[in-house]
C-alpha cells in the first residue's frame, strides 16, 4: 500500500493511475459529505466526480502542510454551496425518495424506519447546521478541522453542532427512541 | 538636498492625507453644481440641497452619482427627460432612500441605449417599490436608526448602513421580479426570488441576523401588497 | 463512554445511506481518468470549448434551454471552423481550460466566453458602472478571459461582442431580464453566515 504523499507526487507528475488510488481512497468520505450536504444523489455524484477533478487540476497549488483530506473536502464542500445555491434559483422538482428495503425482517425495517427519519429530519436543517454535523457524524472530523473546511471559527462549529443536534431533536419528536 | 526632498514630500504628503480625511473629498458639491448647470437642471437648487446633504451622510455613492449625471450630460436627449432622471435620484436622497439600486439601473439602461423616457418611468417604479418596501419593513417594526437611538422592546433598531442594505436587496429583488414579467399578484413568487437573492447575500453584503429578521417576518401576502402598493 | 443515542443513530444512517448507494460510486476512477486525459494538451480544442460551456456537466445547460441553445450555436461554429485552425502558440491549451477551473480566488469574477472570430469582447456590469472591462484572448484559441475584483456580493453583467450584447453566460449562477433582454448574474462569497 503506497503512501498518500509518494502517491501525490505522482499524480503530479501525471500518473492517472496514482490519482485513480487516490480517489479510490477518498471517494466514499467525499460522496458521503456531498450527500450529506446536498441530499441529493444526482447532485452528489455530479460534485464527487466534480470535486476529484478539480482537485487534480489544483494539485499544484495543495501544499503538503495541510491534510490532503482537509483539502480534499473543503474544494467538495464549496462546490457543493455553489450547486446549492444554483439550485435555489433552479430548483429540481423531483421528490427525493428514501426507501428502505423489500423483504427484511421486522428489527430492520425498524432501523431503517429510524434511518430515514433522521435524514429528513437532517434535510429540514439549514445548510449552516446540516454541514457541521455532516461533518463530524459522517466523516468523523474534528472541530477545528471542520472550521477549516467551511472556512469558521472552531467555538461557531461547536455551537452549530449543538443547536444542529437540538433542531434534530425536535424534528425527530417521538419517533428518536435509542433502542 | 536630500533634506529638502523630504521636506516637499511630507508637505505632499500631507496634503494627499488631509484630501483623504475630508472624506469625499474626491467629489465636492462644486462638481455636482458644474454638472447640473451643464445640462441644465432648473431645479438646481433643490437638487444640490439634497446632494449637499447626501454628501455628509455615511456610505453616500458621490463619485457614482456624479458619474452618472455626466453620463446624462454626453446623451442626446432632451434636456428635460435629463432632469427626470436627475430628479429621481434627488428625490431618493431626500426621503433617506438608497440610492444603489438606481444608479445600477440608470447605468444599465444608459448603456444598453434605453431612451430616457422609458428609464425615467422604471426608476420610478423602483423608487416607489423601494418607498413602499420601506414601509412594510417599519410595518413589521424593523427600525433604521442612528446610533444612539433606544428602540421599545419587539422593535428592532438596525443602523443605517445594515437597513439600507437590506432594503436595497429587497426593492431591488422585487424590482427585478416585475420587470422580468411576473405577475404581481403572485406573492409566492415574489417572495421565493426575494428569499433566494437575500439568502445568496447572506454573509457577503448583508449580515446573517438581518437576513433572517426580514425573513421571519415578511411573508408573500405582504410583497403582494407591496407590489400592489408601488404600481398604483 | 457514553455516547449520545442521537449522534450514533446519525451516523449509522449517513453510512447506511451511503453504502446502499454505492453504485453510485461505481467506476468513477475510470470516468475520472478519462476526463482528465480528454485534458492534456494533445487533445483538440473543441473539447475544451465544450468543457467551458458545460462546466458542472448535463443539469446546468439542461434547464435553460436558450442558453444551450446559444453555447451549440458556439459549438457547432467552433467544429466547423475549428479543423482549419492551427494551433497558436506554444502555450498548452490547458491553461486556458485550467484558467476557468482553477478554484477562483475570493472577490474575484472570472469572466470565460468562447467567442470565435470575435474582433472585441468586453464584459459589462454592475461592478464597472456597465462601462466595458476588456476581455482578452492572448493566445487566439477563441476563448475570451478576464478577472475582475469585487467585494463579495451580486453581479450583473452582459457580454458585448463586438458590439452586440448578449446577456447568457453559462456559468452565470442565474438570469434576469433587464429592460426586455438578458443579464447575466453571479455571486461572490456569502449564502451562508459569512463563510
Amino acid at each position: 500500500m503506497q503512501d498518500e504523499v509518494t502517491l501525490l507526487r505522482a499524480s503530479l507528475q501525471g500518473e492517472t493511475a496514482a490519482w485513480g488510488e487516490i480517489v479510490t481512497r477518498y471517494k466514499d468520505a467525499v460522496f458521503g459529505l456531498c450527500l450529506g450536504f446536498l441530499r441529493n444523489r444526482a447532485d452528489a455524484e455530479d460534485i464527487t466526480h466534480d470535486a476529484f477533478i478539480r482537485a487534480y487540476v489544483n494539485l499544484r497549488r495543495y501544499r503538503l502542510d495541510k491534510r490532503f483530506s482537509t483539502w480534499v473536502f473543503t474544494i467538495a464542500a464549496n462546490l457543493c454551496r455553489n450547486r446549492l445555491r444554483y439550485r435555489r434559483t433552479h430548483p429540481v422538482f423531483e421528490v427525493e425518495t428514501d426507501s428502505g428495503g423489500g423483504t427484511d425482517p421486522a428489527r430492520e425495517v425498524a432501523r431503517e424506519e429510524r434511518h430515514v427519519h433522521v435524514r429528513e429530519a437532517l434535510e429540514r436543517l439549514p445548510y449552516a447546521y446540516r454541514a457541521p454535523l455532516v461533518l463530524r457524524f459522517y466523516n468523523d472530523l474534528a472541530y477545528r478541522e471542520i472550521g477549516d473546511i467551511l472556512g469558521i471559527p472552531e467555538g461557531t462549529v461547536k455551537t452549530r453542532i449543538h443547536r444542529g443536534k437540538a433542531m434534530l431533536k425536535e424534528h425527530l419528536g417521538e419517533e428518536r427512541d435509542p433502542s | 538636498m536630500t533634506r529638502w526632498l523630504l521636506g516637499i514630500l511630507g508637505v505632499l504628503g500631507v496634503i494627499l492625507a488631509s484630501a483623504g480625511i475630508a472624506g469625499r473629498a474626491e467629489i465636492g458639491l462644486a462638481d455636482f453644481e458644474r454638472v447640473l448647470s451643464a445640462i441644465p437642471v432648473t431645479a438646481s437648487a433643490r437638487a444640490l440641497t439634497a446632494l449637499d446633504r447626501a454628501l455628509r451622510q455615511e456610505g453616500f455613492p458621490a463619485t457614482d452619482v456624479q458619474r452618472l449625471f455626466e453620463r446624462l450630460l454626453a446623451t442626446s436627449a432632451a434636456a428635460p427627460d435629463k432632469e427626470a432622471v436627475v430628479l429621481t435620484i434627488v428625490a431618493a436622497l431626500e426621503d433617506d432612500i438608497p440610492v444603489d439600486g438606481l444608479l445600477n439601473k440608470a447605468f444599465e439602461g444608459l448603456a444598453r441605449g434605453v431612451s430616457l423616457g422609458p428609464l425615467y418611468q422604471l426608476l420610478q417604479q423602483r423608487l416607489r417599490i423601494l418607498v413602499e418596501v420601506r414601509y412594510l419593513l417599519f410595518g413589521k417594526s424593523i427600525f433604521r436608526v442612528s446610533a444612539g437611538t433606544t428602540t421599545s422592546a419587539g422593535a428592532s433598531a438596525l443602523p443605517a448602513g445594515r437597513f439600507d442594505a437590506l432594503l436595497s436587496q429587497l426593492g431591488d429583488a422585487v424590482g427585478d421580479y416585475l420587470e422580468s414579467g411576473g405577475s404581481p399578484h403572485d406573492g409566492q413568487s415574489i417572495y421565493q426570488n426575494t428569499s433566494a437573492r437575500l439568502t445568496n447575500l447572506r454573509g457577503s453584503v448583508l449580515v446573517p441576523a438581518d437576513v433572517d429578521l426580514v425573513l421571519g417576518r415578511v411573508g408573500p401576502e405582504d410583497l403582494t401588497r407591496v407590489v400592489l402598493a408601488a404600481l398604483n | 463512554m457514553n455516547t449520545d443515542p442521537l449522534e450514533a443513530l446519525l451516523r449509522e444512517a449517513l453510512r447506511q445511506e451511503v453504502s446502499s448507494l454505492a453504485g453510485s460510486l461505481g467506476g468513477l476512477e475510470e470516468r475520472i481518468a478519462e476526463e482528465l486525459a480528454d485534458r492534456a494538451p494533445r487533445r483538440g480544442w473543441i473539447d475544451g470549448l465544450k468543457q467551458l460551456a458545460a462546466p458542472t456537466r448535463a443539469a446546468r445547460l439542461g434547464q435553460v434551454a436558450v442558453v444551450a441553445a446559444t453555447a451549440a450555436a458556439f459549438l457547432i461554429v467552433g467544429a466547423i471552423v475549428g479543423k482549419d485552425l492551427p494551433l497558436v502558440g506554444s502555450r498548452p491549451k490547458a491553461e486556458s481550460r485550467e484558467a476557468m477551473l482553477r478554484a477562483t480566488a475570493e472577490n474575484e469574477l472570472l469572466f470565460v466566453l468562447p467567442a470565435l472570430h470575435a474582433e472585441d469582447v468586453s464584459v459589462v456590469g454592475s461592478f464597472n458602472d456597465w462601462e466595458p472591462t476588456p476581455l482578452s484572448d492572448e493566445d487566439g484559441d477563441g476563448i475570451w478571459t478576464a478577472r475582475v475584483t469585487v467585494p463579495p456580493g451580486r453581479y450583473e453583467y452582459a457580454f458585448v461582442i463586438d458590439g452586440r450584447w448578449w446577456g447568457q453566460d453559462p456559468l452565470a449562477d442565474e438570469y434576469v431580464r433587464s429592460f426586455g433582454e438578458y443579464s447575466s448574474v453571479r455571486y461572490v462569497g456569502g449564502g451562508g453566515d459569512g463563510v
